[in-house]
């Protein structure tokens, strides 16, 4: 397309300026391509301030005539950001052009692989450099999207290595679907659930399947917002799209680009802990130190000022046991740093290669690529593999054919996290400080040796011998592994019917396998006698698009495209799963050690047929108009029901080429869009009729369930969900207007939409009282409202001589509301806790947290219980907060000199609640800093109403003082455990905001003088950080962490893996 | 013309994918069944009926009891009384009305229509307990308007005396169809994982069940005495015709006691206040080591009776039978009787946990002659030792004995006075669950209000009152 561009241009130009005047002197130089140092035709060389030009020739190569003086060259082409060289006495300029992504021919890539400008477009996308994605150095891709695309947020669920992260288009739209966007590679949708079982509350983080994608072979990527934009693809684009389109090869010499990157990760914010109590607690109204060995969970035992050893042979301390100071040997006790002193440097080493090239018939390219990553945890890493051949070939003049297969490998070794008593950071943020978990040793050292968390008699070395698991033996131990075997692949082919006919067809393949092990040795917290889960998921998503592109000029003004086709898709997905207790021997990993064995097996299959179409039409090139459909037939809604159509319409009005404004001197771009569309969804799988589940014995909370077989017989029990063979398909309706616009030919620019989207009859699967037998039932019920605000602001401040300062912000307001539930349901949990989950709620927006608070009179003040403390509120559970921002943006700044570049993205995210259940269980064990800070406090008067007998508020204001943590009220009485394990969740409502610099990037193009001694054709050298600066108000971890990943509950932080932050160097070389 | 020719083409491609949208049994889940065998669902009802009575609500109860105490995380909240429409939402949900109740509905339904008496004999039966279980911990509960799915979103609830009323009333149904002949053939035995499909047992086990629930309502009428006298005539006779739940030596399936130990290591431990009173009590090793006080024996541990992984959880134990029977004896004046059957009680406890003969001899001779006490202290006495002989296998009844007579006396938490614990007594009941009151909301202000001005935990419930 481009070189087609360049050429027409060329010839255009060449006519123009066929003429050049005598002058006194002559200059000439090449003008090549700063990307991959291609030389380019068709540039235009203008002699500033005159008609005085010419174009580059085939080799890029140019020859002008200036004056004496020499004067100002002006290379400017579509595409490539204009440069204006001072002649001075030089006789020979050449130079390297760099694209320009403000300028209006910026091409896109649309629905079903439509390549289209960005201009001519209805609705709002907006692509994503394959640089700024690369540069970010993630290893997920999604992370690398992070904060570069308005509309778009990206919340990781931590800094582990291989750990999903959740993206969302546009908020959340669906309770129980996805909301996650569609990935399309190269035409082939993908798939991009999470590995495992998902991330549950407890478990590993598990990937989210887009970690599977190789950065390195993208070249380009598009992010489709509404639904004017995906309703080509159909239902499965109902939460926006990711267009992926891969590297290919380019006819010409084989060009190999080799790349490889190092970075260092640690740990970047960790909650505050207190270094003055010891491990006990009051019994019979004093402090007392009680060590490991008498399982003592809590830190509210004496001052720490207070203890001294007492030089004791004891398994637990080299030191001793703990007495009261003047009674021991002198040595005085002492804090550890146990937290700090776990987390290690983790490292990421990735190296890319590539080899591309071809003739004018086809063309390759194969690349091979591997990241290696080792955590910020001892023992965590995860590697990934990819191998990519991708070939087109021009069979006749009218037949093309191409294809491209993607092989990846991916897995490693994963930590159990969040609430789970063998959990690294539970095991580690409820130590007592007067435990020195790593027994004198740090990180990996400790991790790697046995005494550290072995006792000689077997036992487990930990600070509660072992009712939890020491951070160390978890990760020694409790191993999770994981491999991936994925290919992605696809064949097409493509056959000029007639000039302004041509169709095509794809079908593409997205096959894997993933292959779990977790594996809980003897003697750990949670399987005493241990546990085997082996976990093995076989999916295969096949996509076949059948395609005619019509594009016709019916006249001068009118130009018409479109596109008619049919789209079937299928993916069959199998799971089975062994889960193994009690075992024979320990360390032994295999089933056969287990004496019991429990199989589970599950299958999810759907098929959806579609037909679509799509006509374009153009007039004078400054209004286009776009109407869409597409009728589908989902194999997953009631069968006499499974249709359904769903209309786009769209309007692109440029006013500056209509009222001949167009390069403006202030104004030089202006357009303004609207559109209007809808997207249906189905249902979920197997939800029109009712079944017979295989029977468990549950309901407990705090226990294992007891599942079938069992006791010699096997057992069922009908379902608790309710079927529904009346479903019809949901329906999503959107609009969107927006404008597009360029001053000072580019140098600033603003492109902004609003959009409202409602979504109606949403499949969901209704909370009911079970006491109908049923606990939900499958229904067409609520609606919610998705509205915001996203702006896009580009601009180039400074441009002088070889420096310049480029400025982009993206700027993301959303509310995703719920208006109304199913009549009589007010609330749909998502995810979380029976204390603080993630909901939906009527009257309240998507993902709002729940749980319990303390009472309140109607003026808002606390009512106080005889005893001086709040009561906590009687009428139950209720809303606390908004997980969701209100809003996000990201700032880049670029500071470009010569083959300099400095580039410093900046992260903004306001407001987002967060319930800190890590700090309230830290403040119920006394091992925060705040219950070490505050535990003293004494005589405190809360600020309230007392209660009456009945607990109803009076006008009697409190005056009641009461002790924070006074030993003669034992454990329970103290502030932190009054109100039960890790407080009320209102007490842990933080806000979520912050400001960080995501990425800072400084890298240096070598001069070509340089590298043409070496036969190189470019090399660039980097260093960069990721996460270098945090600022934010919130008490625990990074904000950035979402416990349950990529699933749907949003806002919860209980024990969740920190983030990390980065520095690394990256050598990026084309020979 | 050629072009018209690729426009057909486009049509008929179309056309073609139109019709072609029939996807036959795609959409039908080929890992579950649409149905299932009664035999299949009895074995699941009845582990769930145990999983109940050794689970949540035992140790919520075994708390309050003083038998446990929570040491730790969210169980020293119970200990504390910290106790919300949380703590008990999952037992409803998925343990009462959403497990054993909804199996016993299916299983009743189905037995009906395959004439299959033994089925739904058995079924009632867990219904009666399942209710029996609920409303001695929430008092009215949903029941005649229930299970009706869509017809009846919003159950109202039935008054707690209504409950009890229908537990009795399933119960002689049960017993009316397990007398039945066996047209249908008896459960498999496979299925019926307590008593092997013998009829005749589980209308003994009936008629056990309710003896109970008269008890229950003793302090309502007394002439609930002599109606559970009459129903333990025709009950078991022995420890081992009672209806023993055993659970499996493997880990994934044993007593919930076991499970809860390795789930919840150290969180609950044996109250130390309960291990003074077993001093001098054969069965104290085989409760605990003695050191109990933190960090000793706690509730999951190996080696203790009524926790290890093959604990039995018994429906009604012959030992609770033999104490309803020497408290109703009492209260209808039989005091002779009583003494004999107290000493029955307490032998069995004994015999049942393998005390030696001379042991458990030597602790019977030490106990009191209740037919020489007043009938208050002789309730006491039967009180104070049934509070040992169904620790771990009673708890809820154990609860409902304290709330019905006061006794053994008990002191509350001192900091257990709460918001809705204003009196900071013993908690009279559990707060009903949150999901009801997300759910049926209407349906649940009704039932509170019909028992009491408010919705705390020191409202007694009208059966205990």
């Amino acid at each position: 397309m481009k070189k087609f561009l360049q050429l027409s241009f060329m010839l255009m130009f060449a006519f123009t300026f066929s003429e050049s005047w005598a002058q006194e002197r002559t200059v000439s130089g090449k003008v090549t391509s700063i990307e991959d140092g291609t030389s380019l035709p068709g540039v235009n060389v203008v002699l500033k301030g005159t008609t005085t030009g010419t174009v580059t020739d085939v080799d890029g190569n140019y020859r002008l005539s200036v004056p004496s003086d020499g004067g100002t060259l002006v290379f400017s082409f579509i595409g490539l950001a204009t440069e204006e060289i001072a002649v001075g006495a030089r006789s020979v300029i050449d130079i390297q052009m760099s694209p320009d992504v403000q300028q209006l021919s910026e091409v896109v890539v649309t629905a079903v692989g439509i390549e289209q400008n960005k201009r001519a477009l209805g609705y709002s996308v907006q692509n994503v450099a394959a640089d700024d994605i690369v540069n970010a150095r993630e290893t997920n891709l999604v992370n690398a999207l992070n904060s570069k695309v308005a509309g778009v947020s990206v919340v990781s669920s931590s800094g582990s290595p291989g750990a999903s992260s959740n993206i969302r288009i546009r908020g959340n739209t669906s309770i129980n679907g996805s909301n996650s966007p569609l990935f399309v590679i190269d035409g082939v949708p993908i798939d991009n659930s999470t590995g495992g079982q998902g991330n549950g509350t407890g478990g590993v983080d598990n990937s989210n399947r887009a970690i599977d994608i190789n950065s390195n072979d993208i070249e380009s990527l598009t992010v489709l917002k509404g639904a004017s934009a995906t309703v080509l693809y159909g239902i499965r684009a109902a939460n926006g799209a990711i267009i992926i389109t891969t590297k290919k090869g380019k006819s010409g010499k084989a060009k190999v680009n080799f790349n490889t990157s190092l970075t260092f990760d640690q740990v970047n914010k960790l909650p505050e802990f207190q270094k003055k109590y010891a491990q006990g607690r009051p019994v019979g109204g004093v402090n007392v130190w009680r060590g490991p060995e008498t399982l003592e969970g809590n830190t509210y035992g004496p001052a720490i000022a207070d203890l001294e050893f007492d030089g004791s042979d004891y398994p637990y301390d080299v030191n001793g046991r703990l007495v009261p100071k003047g009674t021991g040997n002198g040595t005085p006790a002492r804090a550890y740093d146990n937290t700090e002193n776990f987390f290690i440097t983790g490292l990421t080493w990735d190296k890319n290669i590539s080899v591309s090239g071809g003739n004018e018939k086809s063309t390759y390219y194969l690349s091979f690529g591997n990241l290696t990553t080792s955590g910020i945890v001892p023992n965590s890493e995860w590697e990934r593999t990819t191998t990519k051949i991708t070939t087109d070939t021009k069979i006749t003049d009218k037949l093309t054919a191409g294809m491209s297969a993607t092989f990846s490998n991916t897995g490693g070794s994963r930590l159990q996290r969040g609430s789970n008593i063998s959990g690294v950071a539970l095991g580690l943020y409820r130590n007592t400080t007067t435990f020195d978990a790593g027994n004198g040793k740090t990180g990996q050292e400790a991790a790697d040796d046995p005494t550290t968390y072995q006792l000689p008699d077997g036992s487990q070395r930990s600070y509660r011998a072992g009712v939890y698991d020491s951070p160390y033996w978890t990760v020694a131990k409790n191993q999770f592994d994981d491999n991936v075997n994925r290919i992605i692949g696809n064949v097409n082919l493509a056959y000029d019917i007639t000039p302004w006919l041509k169709a095509t067809y794809r079908v593409g393949l997205d096959h894997y396998t993933d292959r779990t092990k977790g594996f809980a040795d003897f003697g750990g917290a949670a399987f005493p006698t241990g546990t085997i889960v082996n976990l093995d998921r076989n999916r295969t998503d096949i996509n076949s698009d059948l395609l005619f592109i019509i594009n016709k000029d019916i006249n001068e003004d009118l130009n018409v495209s479109a596109v008619f086709g049919h789209n079937y898709y299928t993916f069959d997905s199998y799971l089975s799963e062994d889960i193994g207790t009690d075992f024979g021997s320990p360390g032994f990993s295999n089933i056969s050690n287990a004496a019991t064995v429990v199989t589970f097996e599950e299958w999810d299959r759907k098929q959806i047929n579609g037909v679509m179409g799509d006509i374009k039409l153009e007039y004078k090139n400054f209004l286009f108009l776009n109407v869409t459909g597409r009728n589908d037939w989902s194999s997953t809604l009631p069968e006499d029901n499974n249709s359904f159509f769903y209309p786009a319409v769209a309007l692109g009005f440029d006013f500056t080429e209509a009222f001949g404004l167009a390069n403006g001197p202030v104004l030089s771009y202006g357009k303004l869009r609207g559109s209007w569309g809808q997207v249906g969804n189905d249902a979920p799988l197997y939800v029109t009729s009712n079944y017979f589940n295989s029977a468990t014995a549950t309901g407990d909370g705090f226990i294992a369930a007891v599942g079938f077989p069992a006791f010699g017989t096997n057992a069922f029990e009908r379902s608790n969900v309710l079927g529904n063979d009346k479903l019809k398909a949901e329906l999503t309706t959107t609009y969107e207007f927006g404008g597009d616009f360029k001053f000072f030919n580019g140098r600033f620019g603003f492109d902004y939409t609003y959009y409202n989207s409602e979504t109606v009859d949403q499949i969901i699967n209704i909370n009911i009282s079970n006491t109908t037998g049923f606990g939900g039932s499958i229904a067409n019920a609520g609606t919610i409202e998705n509205k915001g605000h996203e702006l896009l602001i580009t601009g180039t401040p400074v441009k002088v001589g070889d420096f310049s300062w480029d400025v982009e912000v993206n700027f993301t307001q959303y509310e995703s509301l719920v208006k109304e539930l199913a009549p009589g349901t007010d609330r749909i949990f998502l995810a979380g806790f029976t204390s603080a989950s993630s909901n939906v709620i009527a009257g309240k927006p998507y993902g709002a947290i729940y749980g319990n608070a303390f009472q309140r009179d109607d003026e808002g003040r606390l009512v106080i219980g005889p005893n001086g403390w709040p009561n906590v509120d009687p009428a139950g559970d209720r809303y606390l907060g908004d997980p969701n921002p209100d809003w996000i943006a990201g700032i880049r700044n670029t500071f470009s000199f010569k083959g300099f570049s400095l580039s410093a993205l900046l992260d903004i995210r306001q407001g987002g609640a967060v319930w800190n259940g890590t700090g309230g269980i830290m403040h119920t064990f006394g091992t925060s800093k705040k219950s070490g800070d505050e535990r003293e406090i004494r005589g405190y008067v809360f600020d309230g109403v007392l209660a009456d007998g009945d607990g109803n508020p009076t006008e009697t204001v409190n005056n009641i003082p009461v002790d924070f943590a006074n030993p003669a009220d034992g454990i329970a009485g103290n502030k932190w455990n009054r109100y039960g394990f890790g407080g009320l969740v209102e007490e842990n409502m933080e806000d979520g905001s912050w400001i960080r610099l995501r990425q800072l990037t400084l890298s240096y193009q070598i001069p070509s003088s340089i590298l043409e001694k070496l036969k190189i054709s470019r090399a660039s050298f980097s260093v960069q950080g990721r996460n270098l600066w945090l600022k934010t108000e919130y008490t625990g971890i990074d904000p950035e962490t979402n416990l349950t990943g990529a699933d749907n509950g949003i806002g919860l932080d209980y024990f969740n893996m920190p983030n990390t932050k980065s520095y690394g160097a990256t050598l990026n070389v084309t020979f | 013309m050629k072009n018209l020719k690729y426009i057909l083409l486009l049509t008929l491609g179309f056309t073609v994918s139109l019709s072609s949208c029939e996807y036959g049994d795609e959409n039908i889940d080929p890992t579950r069944q649409a149905d299932v065998q009664l035999n299949l669902i009895l074995p699941a009802a009845l582990t769930q009926t145990a999983y109940n009575q050794s689970g949540a609500a035992a140790r919520l109860s075994g708390i309050l009891m003083q038998h446990f105490s929570g040491f730790d995380a969210q169980q020293n909240d119970l200990e504390n009384y910290v106790i919300d429409e949380n703590a008990l939402n999952n037992f409803w949900n998925f343990g009462l009305y959403g497990g054993v109740m909804k199996d016993a509905v299916v299983m009743i339904e189905k037995g009906i229509e395959e004439e299959q008496p033994y089925y739904v004999g058995i079924a009632k039966i867990l219904m009666a307990n399942a209710l029996g279980t609920g409303t001695s911990i929430f008092g009215d509960m949903p029941y005649t308007e229930a299970f009706l799915g869509t017809e009846n979103l919003k159950p109202g609830y039935d008054s707690q005396e209504s409950i009890y009323n229908s537990i009795q009333t399933l119960l002689s149904e049960a017993i009316t169809e397990l007398s039945k002949p066996a047209v249908g053939g008896g459960p498999a035995a496979g299925s019926d994982l307590i008593f092997d499909g013998d009829a005749a047992k589980w209308i003994a086990t009936a008629h056990a069940l309710k003896a109970r629930y008269f008890m229950h309502l003793q302090k309502v009428n007394n002439s609930n005495a002599s109606s559970a006298l009459t129903e333990i005539a025709s009950a078991f006779t022995s420890s081992a015709n009672q209806p023993d739940f055993t659970w499996d030596a493997a880990s994934a399936f044993s007593n919930p006691y076991a499970l809860f130990g390795r789930g919840r290591p150290n969180t609950l431990v044996i109250n130390q206040g309960f291990v003074g009173k077993l001093s001098g009590d054969p069965r104290e090793d085989l409760i605990t080591d003695g050191d109990a006080f933190y960090g000793g024996a706690t509730i999951g541990d190996g080696g203790f009776f009524w926790t290890v992984n093959t604990a039995p959880s018994p429906l009604i134990s012959y030992t609770e039978l033999k104490f309803i029977e020497a408290e109703a004896l009492v209260r209808t004046g039989s005091a002779a009787a009583a003494q004999t059957a107290f000493v029955a009680a307490v032998q069995s406890s004994m015999d049942y946990m393998g005390v030696a003969a001379a042991d458990a001899a030597t602790y019977i001779g030490n106990l009191p002659d209740i037919s020489t006490l007043s009938p208050t202290a002789a309730v006491e006495a039967i009180m104070n030792e049934s509070y040992v002989a169904l620790y771990g296998q009673a708890e809820l009844e154990v609860w409902v004995n304290y709330r019905r007579t006061g006794f053994p006396a008990l002191t509350p938490n001192p900091n257990g006075v709460k918001g809705n614990n204003p009196s900071g007594v013993i908690p009279r009941r559990i707060t009903y669950p949150q999901n009801e009151r997300t759910t049926n909301a209407e349906s649940l202000a009704a039932a509170v209000a019909n028992q009491g001005q408010n919705n705390n935990l020191d409202v007694p419930l009208w059966a205990f009152k």
